[in-house]
């Protein structure tokens, strides 16, 4: 039985090929967002159809992938907000990973990123925004996460939020929100460390605190980043390479996920540049190295 | 309410004046929405968080940045107006949408029904906004072909 250690990837934008030329197999696997590759018009779309996949591009992307693993990192959904799934947009979301040969799992945000009952269409809540964890929306999650799972036929990870504004007086935590989902078996968790970081430093739990609570055999996936600072805030802006902090982070805790099965690195390609191309492949060969550390597992668990 | 929370959060991040005017009377909040107690309170403590600023400020980023990749000329000619423009049209339409052309679509209609606030140079931003409404449904057009 072959034995795997966690995979190492990247989230796609428009310089991907650029680093995938450079780097060659540190690349494992790629990461994608499903919603930039459906266009949605809307219910009353004057064209008659609500999606468009644009064909071109989604064939670009097919070699772009093509033998490697793909998962779904979507926004698409706002699985928390007080509405019914909108399972058109799941059927758009399997229609790109179905021309792609399917999706390894499909991650999505614990965060607000559409209002309910918002204008036609026009929903985006324009940040992603503070989920109040208690029991009506724990309710709410697990039963659509449970629709999810059923009509993707995939594991559901939900991702644990970079927050600028906490919410108060919570009937519990982030953390045991997280791990009622992952112990009624309705998701696993993408532990973004990054946004452990943004948080603890605008206020939210300390990454220590966070970290001991946490059940660590939710962790299926992990998203290392780099941030900056806005008006005195530390934001997670995709901008930098992973802090020296987060991967003190990783390198202490990851070694007890035993369930970790990809580590993705997330940049914007807007910041391609200042980044570097030499130092994207850096990163990449750090992340070989805490894969290195972790749990190694066979495909059958 | 869980509906009246979620979209009182998302409304204060969206407009300024709205997030201060809760700060100076917590009772709009009663006005306009259905909440618990508890609810109230969170909704009061966030309008006062300090983290409020850098939200209401990358809220304006993400709205702002798909009406400069693809009305670039329309933006640089609304010069001084633009401020007041957007603003008014993100206090109308609090939420955006995801798909930029279309979010520039709804943007350009609302922006050729006020030529009355188009600045000091109403020709060239006239003439942008019908080049650059045009592109948009070019590009739009060619993502359906």
């Amino acid at each position: 039985m072959p034995i795997h250690r966690p995979s190492i990837g990247l989230l796609v934008n428009a310089t991907t090929p650029n680093v995938m030329a450079e780097s060659g197999d540190l690349v494992e696997h790629l990461s994608i967002n499903p919603g930039q590759f459906f266009c949605d018009l809307g219910p009353d779309s004057s064209c008659g159809e609500r999606f468009i996949l644009p064909q071109a591009t989604l064939d670009l992307l097919g070699i772009l992938c093509r033998g490697r693993p793909i998962t779904a990192h979507a926004f698409s959904l706002s699985l928390p907000s007080a509405q019914p799934v909108d399972l058109g947009v799941v059927e758009a979301i399997q229609r790109v990973g179905d021309h792609l040969g399917g999706f390894e799992w499909i991650s999505e945000h614990l965060n607000l990123l559409m209002v309910p009952g918002a204008e036609g269409p026009h929903t985006d809540t324009g940040i992603p925004l503070p989920v109040s964890y208690d029991e009506e929306h724990l309710c709410l999650l697990s039963e659509k996460l449970r629709l999810v799972t059923e009509r993707f036929q995939r594991r559901i990870l939900l991702e644990n939020p970079a927050i600028l504004t906490p919410l108060e007086e919570m009937e519990m935590n982030e953390v045991e929100f997280l791990n009622r989902l992952f112990q009624q078996g309705r998701c696993g968790v993408l532990l973004d460390l990054h946004n452990l970081l943004v948080s603890a430093r605008n206020g939210g739990p300390s990454i220590e605190a966070y970290l001991a609570g946490l059940d660590p055999l939710a962790v299926e996936e992990v998203h290392l980043a780099g941030g900056e600072l806005l008006n005195g805030f530390y934001v997670d802006s995709h901008s930098q390479l992973t802090p020296d902090e987060v991967w003190t982070i990783a390198t202490d805790y990851l070694p007890a996920c035993t369930n970790l099965k990809a580590i993705t690195f997330e940049y914007n390609d807007s910041n391609y540049d200042d980044i570097g191309l030499s130092s994207i492949c850096g990163e990449l060969e750090r992340m070989h190295a805490l894969a290195d550390t972790c749990h190694h597992f066979s495909l059958t668990n | 309410m869980m509906i009246d929370l979620q979209k009182a959060t998302a409304e204060i991040t969206a407009s300024t004046a709205l997030c201060v005017a809760v700060r100076d009377n917590p009772q709009l909040l009663d006005q306009r929405y259905s909440l618990t107690a508890r609810e109230k309170r969170q909704l009061l403590a966030m309008a006062n968080h300090p983290g409020m600023q850098a939200s209401c400020t990358l809220y304006r980023i993400n709205r702002l940045v798909p009406l400069i990749m693809n009305l670039p000329q329309t933006i640089e000619a609304l010069g001084s107006g633009l401020e007041p423009l957007l603003v008014a049209y993100w206090e109308e339409h609090s939420c955006g949408y995801r798909y930029s052309y279309v979010e520039c679509e709804r943007f350009c209609n609302w922006l050729r029904e006020r030529s009355h606030l188009w600045g000091a140079t109403p020709d060239r931003v006239r003439h942008s906004l019908a080049a650059e409404e045009s592109r948009l449904q070019a590009n739009l057009l060619h993502v359906m072909a």
